[in-house]
């Protein structure tokens, strides 16, 4: 069966980028209203991460358009709000803002030099970084669903046409997120150890988060799987989602989205969980190979989800069908 | 159970060199009722009366004559696709059919909504455009459209518009496919007048988005 081909590997790696970015910046802006002394250089690093993240991927959005020039003129070409795409334009430009102006407002450098200049922000720092961590978390709940409801309200291809789309990728939003600002608190563990609750915490996200996905993505394939094949509708949605169980996608859907992508991060988690009970004073500042694991195994999980769900998503032959009723 | 393809422009005109002999003959005996809607299509363009297409199954030889009349007429780039498909269906025991269709012109059509510069319209004639100044050629409309009819140029989407761009008077002439159509497979006019003249037998193509498109049988 043919793949869908018209939206490349840019509004894929978009997706997955887009939804990553603002989930991370809401693990980020969680860990910081937990506790605003802690893990400070984990916040302000994940929260760059989540802005570069969704600017990237913005990019590639814009490198897909047939005119990317006139795609960067938002007050004209994203003027119609009976589109998503509107709303996900201008809800993306408001998290890339909110998520910047949070990254340098968590940079201590930054941080110095406006308290040394403006006596106002000095007073007020706890409060406009904590507005700002809020509408980032906001817009980038936002952003999450967006990812998926832009494939939703396409309408025309039945595998998108279903909320537990944008649903599943919000869940997976939130889970590649997660798995992002691990990789940087690993990344960073040398010059600022993450903080054992913190850890522990991270984890119970990864594991509730994990376990939701799976929900939300077997209803989401079961619902496909059981849609009444005899109309052209029912065939494309049943069609696209056997690609995935036992079609041509079904070696990289079970491969690298339920084994790498879901199975190993659980796994990871709860041996991470288990072992934390068992040897809480272990080196802190030694690389956490099992959580590492699991966070890298999410987030390509978490991508090749992107790519298959585009990849499957063909339309009916309305017409097809119409002719060969005719015909015979 | 028979079985549809969608056949290019170049195997098309190859394969159905044969079949469009036999048909020519066949197609002396337009019925009366067809010719009189397409008479009826040439004189109506009061304001908002629907326009669209017939397209008649038993008389589409699968030339592709209209989609190379479309190419030609409209001066399209070399990089722009075709706006009109042949697509073929073989039923299932023996003879195969031929349809051809360009943009439906729906009347609620979803690649409208879903563009998010507003650069597609939708004229008093129902007839669904683009402008291509305003378009950004983000694909969201192919994803939209239920027909996969939206395609793309280094400039922007690319769709029929019943030849507007290209001279056309609705109600004063026919769509060039139309004209270039040997066998009176497609008929262009009032969608109620195409009905009528058919006496009510032809069908809309489908559902999805109420299409300006009527296929007739066939026979």
């Amino acid at each position: 069966m043919e793949l869908q081909s018209v939206w490349g590997w840019q509004p894929a790696l978009y997706l997955f980028l887009g939804g990553m970015g603002a989930g991370a910046f809401i693990m980020a802006a969680i860990l910081y209203l937990k506790d605003r002394e802690r893990n400070a250089r984990i916040v302000c690093v994940s929260m760059w991460a989540a802005a570069i993240s969704l600017i990237v991927g913005l990019l590639l959005l814009l490198m897909e358009l047939v005119t990317p020039l006139r795609g960067l003129l938002m007050w004209q070409s994203f003027s119609h709000f009976t589109s998503w795409m509107t709303y996900g334009a201008w809800g993306a430009f408001g998290a890339i803002a909110a998520f910047g102006v949070s990254a340098l407002f968590a940079t201590p450098k930054v941080a110095v030099w406006l308290t040394g200049k403006c006596s106002w922000y000095a007073q007020h720092e706890r409060g406009v970084r904590t507005a700002f961590a809020v509408a980032g978390i906001v817009l980038g709940a936002f952003v999450a669903f967006y990812t998926g409801m832009l494939l939703m309200t396409a309408g025309s291809v039945p595998f998108w046409d279903t909320l537990l789309l944008p649903a599943l990728f919000t869940v997976s939003a939130f889970d590649t997120g997660v798995a992002l600002v691990e990789v940087v608190a690993i990344a960073l563990a040398k010059k600022e150890a993450v903080d054992h609750g913190t850890k522990r915490f991270m984890e119970k996200c990864v594991v509730v988060l994990v376990v939701l996905e799976v929900v939300v993505l077997a209803a989401f394939l079961g619902s496909m799987l059981l849609a009444d094949a005899s109309t052209p509708v029912g065939a494309a949605a049943a069609a696209s989602a056997g690609m995935f169980v036992s079609g041509q996608l079904a070696v990289w859907f079970w491969g690298l989205v339920a084994v790498v992508g879901l199975a190993l991060p659980l796994a990871m988690a709860i041996k991470g969980l288990l072992a934390k009970e068992e040897s809480a004073g272990s080196d802190a500042k030694a690389v956490d190979t099992p959580t590492l694991v699991g966070a890298l195994g999410a987030l390509a999980g978490g991508c090749a989800l992107r790519f298959l769900v585009l990849a499957a998503g063909i339309h009916a032959d309305v017409v097809a069908d119409t002719i060969m009723k005719m015909i015979g | 159970m028979g079985e549809s393809v969608n056949m290019t422009r170049r195997a098309m005109l190859t394969a159905s060199a044969a079949g469009a002999c036999a048909l020519a003959l066949g197609a002396a005996a337009v019925s009366g009722k067809e010719a009189a809607a397409s008479e009826a299509s040439s004189g109506s363009n009061a304001e908002g009366v629907r326009y669209g297409f017939l397209t008649a199954l038993s008389r589409c030889s699968g030339c592709g004559r209209c989609v190379e009349a479309c190419r030609k007429e409209n001066g399209f780039s070399d990089d722009t696709p075709d706006r009109r498909r042949v697509s073929s269906f073989k039923r299932s025991r023996g003879r195969t059919f031929f349809i051809s269709t360009s943009c439906m012109h729906c009347a609620d059509p979803s690649c409208m909504k879903v563009c998010p510069a507003g650069a597609i319209s939708k004229d008093e004639h129902g007839v669904v455009k683009v402008d291509p100044n305003l378009c950004i050629g983000c694909k969201y409309c192919y994803q939209a459209c239920p027909y996969e009819v939206p395609q793309y140029n280094s400039v922007s989407m690319d769709k029929c518009d019943c030849c507007q761009k290209a001279g056309v008077e609705l109600g004063e002439e026919d769509p060039y496919c139309v004209r270039a159509c040997k066998f009176g497979a497609l008929k262009f006019g009032p969608l109620d007048e195409l009905l009528e003249a058919t006496n009510g037998s032809a069908v809309p193509i489908a559902e999805l988005n109420d299409p300006s498109c009527l296929v007739l049988g066939t026979e």
